[in-house]
This record gives structure tokens, C-alpha cells and sequence, in this order.
């Protein structure tokens, strides 16, 4: 048979028999609790795979059973028939020729034959239920496509609003550093950001036009455009940005409230945005007033990029506060932006005053939102803000203007006002504009404003043009404006003419005054001698740190596969760094330090220096070392974590088997579980079904009374057998408790006496845990009848055995009449073991951590030998003595000490001590599988490897007790 | 470039015996599988196959669940392999309403099939159909 087939049959046996156990389960759990929906489909589906997988394998038989069972809950699933115990019975009788069918199908490959009886009934059934007949019909092709559109059907619109609450999230959290960087960073990050954030979008977008939503689409394809591809990005596109997530935000709401108020995630991304701007907003401000401290210590020639990120923030900023409806100080932030970004383009200079004013200014309208934000009064002083707009731009203008000495603000501050033209003229003039108007002046000219309507006399117009071209007159800046609907120009002139000169050169051109005129001058004229001085220079400066933030981290997603190789490869590395930690302690580092030590003492001068280095060299390794174990060590924990399973693989075994003694015995049990979410270890569950099984086997078996026995007791008829799991720091409990009659301690200490496990004068004085404890003895039981599940005595020793060999423990506790409970603590993981390391005859062993109750160094003359047994007095106490050696049948080992190392072993109701030639370390061994020879050595439960690479074998505690009590029977005998 | 399928079924032996009868035809290449539908939506998300071959009953997310999702995330074909919607059952009409090109059944006595039994499966035969490859 080929390896395909072969991989093919085991597989099939793997899943029937997953299909077997669930529907067991689930049987038996819905005749418990009556039989809803969700269970009896599952059931169907389960019954359903099992003829699908059969047929594909030609497994006849074995599809008919399945394909009667599957017809029977068919009717069960429309209704037609009551899942009563009698059918469940039935069912799982079909269940058990299941079984037998899919045995012989796995092992030998062949269809076995039916039992017919169960084949009958089943459709017996079937036939004996009417139903109606189905269509055959076979659906015409043009029926496919519906007319409804997507959006009408309620659970489409439902996985698409799962979908856009999704692709929301994720979006948002790409964009939101976007949204607060700076242009320089964007330049070089922002590809990314445009490559993560496209293909969600991408896919989003996908999903809104197939169910129709075209608003949506197009908003994502804006945001998708706006995306900083390569370099190209700039405010306006960071806008764009933030604008469409808003639509974006508008546009799910409107799908939420069409959809009955589902959550598409526009509360979400309404609260990101707003929680992202807000962070934003903060940051920003502290970033402008960090700018600004740099750009103060900064040299002239960083000023211009420092300005330019400065502006970029200062933009961020506006959009970000005008978004929040933030408006009263947003014009302060304007003309700061529009400052900034003269600087930038080296327009201006930015004196440290300005910087300082600028301080001031962004500090106070930062306060300002802050009281804003938490509650305060969100009004600020229109006024207020108007003068210290204007305090700035005096102060820059007059600077740059390059006005009169002495006190240049009020100097422009006098010029400004004296000029006494339109306010709105004033506004526009540049520094520039100032520094010509002031020239003119000086040079005598005359400064005019005129009113020009250009546009409805295109004769009189280019006349117009032309006498300012070719004239000495020329303008400084002009606005437009609207006068009873026609346009016109206000310009600002300065002119050596006269103003009689003027007036009559305007009147040429435009004779009856209806499209140009002059504005009577009323103003005085300033002083003229002092109004410019030579621009100052700023100071030379420092050169500046241009911050930058990163990008934040994303997440990745890691398939599930390979898990076991995961395991191994961290196995390994825990092998590595023991390697690691051997070659850093290894002796010969310390033999050449004492080496170079003795050769310093001779005199060389460099032995000293090369000691030091040494040393240096070693302590790091020792760090790193920590530093790696440490890692490891979370490593572990986190692998350990990943190959779990939920407990629920071990307890869906338990309902069938409660079920069927229950019902074998007339008692009335209702199991209930618990904490079947409780992850274990995958390997712990195959070692933990029996010992479990067993335990609740015995609730049933000897705890709970029959129905008779509990009404006279005053209990309700139906006894409870609870079993749950919690998970307890590093370990799971499992506890397994029934309301039955609790065990009879008096019997067990009269059974216990019997069986020579006490001696019948202590036996009084027996604490109550020491007597529910000898019910873990081998060979003990009270049952007064044989059955087939228990009273035989064998059993409760065997679940003690394979407790304590996973590492776990187990305890009982039961009062008369109340009940019995059983607790089982088990390990997460049964990979890693604690173990003891340990010498002799030149052979490393270990020794599991668990049995080891203490390490004690011994006199040779406190050893005392009876009968050819070795035996220590320890604590008052007499310890059988034991040579490890002698059990494993190393040769004896010679040694000169006057007293020996006894690792004490103990397994609760044997005590030893275990004489070795040295005690070398506690650590962690991963447990490796080992091959059966090895296993089958006495004293030997498995292997691992050390950090030098050997092997060391690692001894089972419980054989190195039975080959002790044997060796010891052996002495005896001769 | 042959068209890429991605086959569904909580079964692996199921999901073994499809891929081994589609493996008779080089037009059509398996690329992936899965046992669920969240699994189903994720691989492909991932590899965007032409086509997906999808068992109508699984545990947790059912068929008809899984090809509305689907439809918001690919627009590759998808064929129903199952026992229970055989043309006319209530399943069949609803995903050939939600688009499903075709219903077909589970694979019947897949492990004896020759290679020509192969050739002429339902599977191979709809599946390039599904595609648009040449009968």
C-alpha cells in the first residue's frame, strides 16, 4: 500500500473517531438537557461527515448506518421527532456500530458487515414518520442571481459592517501617525504608510461596492489618493487625510443607522480621531515650543528648515484645532504659520524676539485649550487677540522694514498710523511694501491711493496701464473689492507728481471720474530722515538637532504551523544557553586567569592588563548570559502557552460513561462541567482521560446512593457530580466532587488495619487525611461487591501513579453524607522537568526535582548497618539507606570521604535516601523522547542533553523506590 | 498559468482525496486549503485564488455564511462540494443565489478512481468549467 493510502486510513481513523467522541457527547449531554437546536445540528453535521467521509473511502456499511442515523435527526431537526431517551439510546447504539464499523475500516480496510437490527430500527423510524414531499426540482440557472440588492439583506449588511468596524480600526491606526508628522518625516516614512494603509483600503473599498455603498467608495478612494506615495505629500494632502477619515466617519454612521443602528465603528473611529487629535494637538504644541528653543540656539543657515517644520507643525496645528471648533485663536496661529513660512522661504529674519513672541503666543493659546479641553471657558478675547496679532506683526514688520533707529516698533508704530490710508491697504503691505513706501517717502515722494474700475472700458484701461508703466508713479499693492456689483481696484501709489499732477493725469484718461478717482490725502507726513536703518543681523548660532519620530509598530501575523517544531527549536536553545552557561563557568577560564595571576606575581607588566580584560570579558558573558536566560525564559512560557488545548478535550469523554453506570446501576446522576476553556498541555490529555475517568467512575460506583437510599437520607432523588477546571498559576486544578454518601473512614482504617497498612494500636490516633489517604494504596478496596468498573481494588493507585508522574498531585477530601471531592493540581506542561543533578561513578544523573524532599551530608559513623541494610538516623528518624550505584549497577565508586551525600527521595508513603558522590546543581531539563531500549532500562523515565552536549539520563523516582524495596526484600530473604 | 483552487472541508481526508483527483488536471493548480470559514476568508484574503471549492457544511461559520462574507472579499468563483445540497435542497438555491457557480457532490469512492474516473469527475468537469477553461 502506498504511503498516501496508508497517511489516508490513519487520518480516517483520526477523524471518525473525533466524530465518534463529539457525538457521544453531545447525545448524551441533550437527553440530559433536553435537545435545542445548536446540539441537534452539530449532531446532524457530525453524522454527516461521517457517511461523506465513508463513501469517499468505500466504506458502505458503514455510510448506510451513518446515512440512517443522519435521517433520524433530520426529522429530529425539523421537528418531526422528540430527541427522547429512547432515541438517544438507539442513536448511540448506531454510535457503537459506528465504532465497530470504522475499527475494522481503519485497521483492515474492508467493509465489515451491518448489524441489522440497528440498521432496522433506525429506519423503522424513518418510514414510520409522513413527511412532505421535496421539491426536486433542480433550481433554473437564471434564479440565481437575486434582485434584491446586498445592502436589503440584513445579514450581509451585518458581515459587512464586521468588516468596515475592521478595516476602521485598522486603517486608522496606520493613518493616525500621519496625522501629526511633520512634511520632512513623511517624506521619509511615508511610502510605507502608503503601502499598508492602500491595501486595507483597497479591500474595504471592495466590499462597499459590492454591496453598493458608492459614497463610501469614493470617500476611500479620496483617502487612498491623498496617501503619501514616495515623497510627494504636503499639507494640503495631510488634510485631504483627515478630512475623508471625517467622511469616512459620516458616511458609517449613515450605514449604521440604515442597518438599524449596528456598529460599523464610526463611535470608534470618532473617538480615535478626536483621541488622535487631541494627542496630536498636544504634541504639536509642545513640539512647536521645542522647535522654537532650538531654533533660538541654531545658526543662521538651519533657520530656514527649522522654519519649515516649524510652519508644517504650525499648519498641523490650525487644521487640527479648527476641527474641534477651536476658532478663537486659530488667527493667531495663521499669521504664525504665514511668519514661518516667509522665514522659511529666507524672507525674513527671525530675531530672537520673535521667537520669544512666539513662545509667548502659541504658550498662551495652548493654555488656553487646555482650560478649553477640560471644561473650561472656551471664550477668549476677541480684542485680546487682535493686539497681540498686531504686536507681532508690528514688531516683524518694523524689522524688516528696516525702520528708524532707537525703537523701531514704535518708530513703524508712528509711520503706520500717521499714513492714516484704508485700514484694510494697510493689512496687505509686506515688509517689503513698508521698507518702499518708507523709501519714497524719504525720496519725497507723495504716496496716493486710487480707485480704478478696469473692467467695463478696455480703451481707457490700457491707457491707464500705460501711464503707470511709462510714468515715474508706481504701485505698491492694491486689493479688489466690489462697489454696486462692479469690480474694483484700491492701489496704494507713490508718485514724485503732485497731487494736482495726478488728479489731472487721471482726468485725461478717464474725463468724467466714473472709473478712476483719488482719494484725498489727509494724513501727515512722517518724518523723513528717520524712518529706515540698515537691517540687523541675527547672532551667529549653534547648529541645531533635527528630531524624529518613528513609526509605530504594526502588527504581523504568524501562521499556526509548525508549532512542535517551535518547541524542539526553543528546546534547543534552552540546551544552547546551558552550553553557554557551562563554557562561561568552565574551569579552564578560571585555570588560565589563576595561570596569567602567578605569571603577574613573577612581574610582567602586560599579564596585569590582559587579567583585567579577562575579567571584563567574563562579566559581560555572565550578563548576557542573564539577560539571554532571562528571555528564555519567557520564551518558554509564552511556547508553552501555545500548545494548548482547552480541557474540554479530556472531560467530553465523561458524560457517556456517567451516563451508562448510571443508568446500569438505577441511580440518577447529573454531571455538570466546568471550565472546559482551561487550556492543558496537548500531550497532558491522553495521560489525564483514564486517571479522570476513572475518579468519576468511582463517584458513581461507591459515592452516589441509589435514588431509595438518598430520599432517606433527605437528598433529592438526582445526585450532582461536579467536574471543573481553573487554572492556578502554573498549574491547573482539576476537581472532581459528587453530593453522595462520602467515604466511610471507619472502614477504610478497619480495611487499612486488615490489609497490615497500619498498625492497629496507632490507628486511633490516625489524622483524618492519613485515612482518606490509603484509599491511593495498591490492592485497596471497601467495595463489599466485585463489579465490572470497580471494587477491585486496583485503580485509585494507579490514578495516584499517573498523577504524580505528570508531576501533579492529588488530593481527597469527603464528609459522611455530604460528599466526596477530589483534587487534582497538574503542570501546564509536561515537557519541562526540575530535576537534581547528580554524580556517580563518574556518571552525571538527574534526578525529577519533584521527588527530591532534601540533600544532607552524612557522617560515614552515623551510618548503622542492619542485617547487610544500610540505614541513617536522620531527624529522629530512621532513613533506609541506599547506594545509587549499587541499584543501577554502576561499579562501586572508592571514596576517602568520612561522610556521604543522601539525596532523600520520597514518594509520600516511602521514604529513602539515595548515598551519591556528589550533589552538582538544581536546573531545568527539557525532556527529550527516548527510544524503548532505553526506556525500558530499570530506574531510567527519559533523556536530555546538556549544555556540553552530553547525555544525561533521567531517573523515574517511583522505579528507583521499587528497586529499593526489592533489593531490600532480597537481603531480607538471605 | 494554471487557475488556482482552494479547497474547503473540515475533513482532511476529504480535502486530500479533492486535491488528489484535481491533481490529474495541470490547468488546475491547488494553491491552498482550509477547514473553516474563518480560515476559508483568510487564505483568501491571502492568496486571491480563481476559484474555491466549499463544503456547505463545517463547524462554527456554515457555507452560506462564509460565501456572503466572501463576497465582500474576492471575486473568485466558488463551486459547492457537498452531500447535503444536492440541487433543489434549500442550501443549493440559497448559494446559487449568493452566486456559487455550481453544486456538486462529495466524492464518492475517491480512493479506487482511475486516472480517467479522475478526468471525468464532477470535480475536474465543473471546476474548469467554473474558470472558464476548455471541457
Amino acid at each position: 500500500m502506498s504511503e498516501f493510502i496508508e497517511n489516508l486510513w490513519s487520518q480516517f481513523a483520526v477523524e471518525t473517531q473525533e466524530h465518534i467522541e463529539d457525538i457521544e457527547l453531545k447525545l448524551v449531554e441533550s437527553e440530559q438537557n433536553g435537545a435545542s437546536a445548536e446540539p441537534v445540528s452539530a449532531l446532524f453535521r457530525a453524522f454527516h461527515s461521517l457517511k461523506g467521509l465513508a463513501t469517499a473511502m468505500d466504506m458502505h456499511s458503514l455510510a448506510r448506518v451513518a446515512h440512517s442515523a443522519e435521517d433520524v435527526l433530520g426529522l429530529v431537526r425539523e421537528g418531526e421527532l422528540q430527541l427522547n431517551s429512547d432515541i438517544v439510546s438507539l442513536l448511540l447504539a448506531a454510535l457503537d456500530e459506528i465504532k465497530l464499523l470504522c475499527q475494522s475500516a481503519a485497521t483492515s480496510h474492508t467493509d465489515a458487515e451491518v448489524n441489522s437490527y440497528v440498521l432496522q430500527q433506525l429506519t423503522g423510524i424513518s418510514a414510520s414518520i409522513v413527511r412532505p414531499a421535496v421539491d426536486m426540482n433542480p433550481v433554473a440557472s437564471d434564479d440565481r442571481h437575486s434582485d434584491t440588492p446586498l445592502q436589503a439583506d440584513p445579514e450581509m449588511l451585518g458581515y459587512f459592517v464586521e468588516l468596515a468596524r475592521e478595516k476602521t480600526a485598522v486603517i486608522t491606526r496606520i493613518l493616525e501617525p500621519l496625522c501629526s508628522m511633520s512634511e520632512r518625516e513623511i517624506e521619509l516614512n511615508g511610502g510605507e504608510f502608503h503601502e499598508l494603509a492602500a491595501e486595507e483600503i483597497e479591500q474595504f473599498s471592495y466590499a462597499g461596492r459590492t454591496m453598493g455603498f458608492l459614497n463610501l467608495v469614493e470617500i476611500l478612494a479620496r483617502l487612498r489618493d491623498a496617501l503619501p506615495a514616495d515623497s510627494r505629500f504636503d499639507c494640503d494632502s495631510r488634510k485631504t487625510i483627515i478630512e475623508s477619515l471625517w467622511e469616512l466617519h459620516d458616511q458609517l454612521r449613515y450605514i449604521e443607522h440604515s442597518g438599524g443602528f449596528l456598529d460599523a465603528g464610526a463611535n470608534r473611529l470618532h473617538t480615535i480621531l478626536s483621541d488622535a487629535m487631541q494627542i496630536n494637538i498636544r504634541r504639536l504644541f509642545t513640539r512647536v515650543l521645542d522647535q522654537l528653543d532650538v531654533l533660538q540656539e541654531s545658526d543662521r543657515d538651519n533657520q530656514d528648515l527649522i522654519a519649515q517644520s516649524l510652519q508644517a507643525d504650525l499648519s498641523a496645528l490650525n487644521s487640527h484645532l479648527a476641527f474641534f471648533m477651536y476658532n478663537p485663536n486659530c488667527n493667531i496661529i495663521l499669521m504664525l504659520e504665514d511668519v514661518f513660512s516667509r522665514a522659511a522661504r529666507g524672507e525674513l529674519h527671525l530675531f530672537s524676539e520673535i521667537i520669544d513672541m512666539t513662545r509667548e503666543e502659541v504658550t498662551h493659546v495652548m493654555e488656553h485649550y487646555r482650560g478649553c479641553s477640560d471644561g473650561g471657558a472656551c471664550v477668549r478675547d476677541d480684542g485680546e487677540i487682535a493686539r497681540n496679532i498686531q504686536r507681532i506683526h508690528d514688531y516683524i514688520w518694523a524689522y524688516e522694514s528696516g525702520c528708524g533707529a532707537g525703537n523701531p516698533v514704535e518708530a513703524f508704530r508712528q509711520f503706520m498710523g500717521g499714513l492714516n490710508i484704508e485700514p484694510e491697504l494697510l493689512k496687505i503691505l509686506s515688509p517689503e511694501n513698508v521698507r518702499e513706501l518708507m523709501q519714497a517717502l524719504e525720496n519725497g515722494e507723495q504716496v496716493y491711493e486710487v480707485s480704478a474700475h478696469l473692467e467695463s472700458n478696455e480703451e481707457m484701461t490700457s491707457t491707464f496701464l500705460a501711464w503707470i508703466e511709462s510714468g515715474r508713479s508706481r504701485i505698491i499693492t492694491n486689493r479688489s473689492l466690489f462697489i454696486d456689483d462692479k469690480s474694483w481696484y484700491e492701489m496704494l501709489m507713490v508718485s514724485p507728481l503732485s497731487r494736482s499732477e495726478i488728479n489731472s493725469n487721471l482726468k485725461a484718461i478717464d474725463p468724467d471720474g466714473s472709473n478712476l478717482c483719488l482719494k484725498p490725502w489727509t494724513g501727515g507726513i512722517p518724518a523723513r530722515e528717520k524712518l529706515l536703518k540698515s537691517i540687523e543681523e541675527p547672532p551667529e548660532r549653534q547648529q541645531l538637532n533635527t528630531d524624529s519620530g518613528g513609526i509605530s509598530s504594526n502588527v504581523i501575523r504568524v501562521q499556526g504551523e509548525s508549532l512542535d517544531g517551535f518547541m524542539n527549536l526553543i528546546g534547543e536553545m534552552v540546551l544552547a544557553r546551558s552550553r553557554l552557561n557551562h563554557v562561561i563557568n568552565h574551569e579552564r577560564l578560571n585555570c588560565a586567569m589563576t595561570l596569567l595571576r602567578q605569571m603577574d606575581t613573577v612581574s610582567s607588566h602586560g599579564c596585569a592588563e590582559l587579567l583585567d580584560l579577562l575579567e571584563k570579558h567574563r562579566r559581560e558573558l555572565v550578563e548576557t548570559d542573564q539577560l539571554l536566560n532571562n528571555s528564555l525564559g519567557r520564551l518558554q512560557a509564552s511556547a508553552v502557552g501555545l500548545r494548548v488545548v482547552p480541557v474540554e478535550m479530556v472531560f467530553k469523554r465523561l458524560p457517556r460513561v456517567v451516563r451508562d453506570l448510571a443508568r446500569n446501576q438505577g441511580k440518577r446522576v447529573r454531571l455538570e462541567m466546568g471550565g472546559q476553556e482551561v487550556k492543558i498541555d496537548k500531550a497532558m490529555v491522553d495521560i489525564l482521560t483514564d486517571p479522570l475517568l476513572h475518579l468519576v467512575r468511582n463517584c458513581v460506583d461507591h459515592g452516589i446512593e441509589t435514588p431509595d437510599e438518598r430520599s432517606l437520607a433527605g437528598k433529592v432523588k438526582e445526585a450532582v457530580i461536579r467536574v471543573s477546571a481553573a487554572q492556578r498559576g502554573n498549574g491547573i486544578v482539576i476537581e472532581i466532587s459528587d453530593d453522595g454518601k462520602g467515604i466511610d473512614t471507619d472502614k477504610v482504617l478497619r480495611k487499612a488495619v486488615e490489609l497490615g497498612l497500619v498498625n492497629r494500636d496507632k490507628a486511633d490516633s490516625l489524622p483524618r487525611e492519613a485515612i482518606l489517604g490509603f484509599i491511593f494504596e495498591p490492592g485497596f478496596s471497601t467495595a463489599a461487591t466485585v463489579t465490572e468498573t470497580s471494587g477491585r481494588g486496583v485503580g485509585m493507585d494507579v490514578v495516584m501513579t499517573n498523577v504524580l508522574r505528570m508531576g501533579g498531585t492529588i488530593t481527597v477530601d469527603s464528609e459522611a453524607v455530604r460528599g466526596t471531592t477530589f483534587t487534582l493540581l497538574m503542570p501546564l506542561s509536561a515537557a519541562i522537568q526540575e530535576v537534581i543533578m547528580v554524580e556517580v561513578s563518574d556518571n552525571i544523573l538527574a534526578i525529577p526535582g519533584r521527588w527530591v524532599v532534601e540533600v544532607a551530608e552524612i557522617d560515614n559513623e552515623n551510618i548503622q548497618t542492619v542485617r547487610g541494610d544500610e540505614a541513617v538516623l536522620l531527624r529522629g528518624d530512621f532513613l533506609p539507606l541506599h547506594r545509587l550505584s549499587k541499584l543501577l549497577g554502576y561499579p562501586d565508586s572508592v571514596s576517602e570521604r568520612s561522610a556521604s551525600t543522601v539525596v532523600v527521595l520520597s514518594s509520600g508513603s516511602q521514604t529513602i535516601g539515595l548515598a551519591v558522590d556528589k550533589v552538582l546543581r538544581r536546573q531545568e531539563l527539557f525532556v527529550k523522547d527516548i527510544q524503548e531500549m532505553v526506556a525500558s532500562l530499570p530506574g531510567v523515565s527519559g533523556a536530555s542533553i546538556l549544555g556540553n552536549g552530553h547525555v544525561v539520563l533521567i531517573l523515574d523516582a517511583e522505579d528507583l523506590l521499587r528497586l529499593a524495596k526489592s533489593s531490600r526484600q532480597r537481603n531480607q530473604a538471605t | 498559468m494554471p487557475k488556482t483552487i482552494i479547497v474547503v472541508d473540515d475533513s482532511f481526508v476529504m480535502r486530500t482525496l479533492i486535491k488528489d483527483i484535481l491533481s490529474v488536471d495541470p490547468d488546475l493548480q491547488v494553491v491552498g486549503e482550509a477547514a473553516n470559514g474563518i480560515e476559508t476568508l483568510e487564505k483568501v484574503r491571502q492568496l486571491q485564488p480563481d476559484l474555491l471549492l466549499l463544503d456547505i457544511e463545517m463547524p462554527g461559520m456554515d457555507g452560506i455564511e462564509c460565501l456572503k462574507r466572501l463576497k465582500l472579499l474576492s471575486p473568485c468563483k466558488v463551486v459547492i462540494v457537498s452531500s447535503v445540497a444536492q440541487a433543489g435542497s434549500q442550501q443549493a438555491m440559497e448559494s446559487r443565489k449568493l452566486g456559487a457557480f455550481d453544486v456538486i457532490s462529495k466524492p464518492s469512492g475517491a480512493l479506487s478512481l482511475d486516472l480517467k474516473a479522475k478526468k471525468g469527475s464532477d470535480i475536474v468537469k465543473i471546476s474548469r468549467r467554473a474558470v472558464g477553461l476548455p471541457e
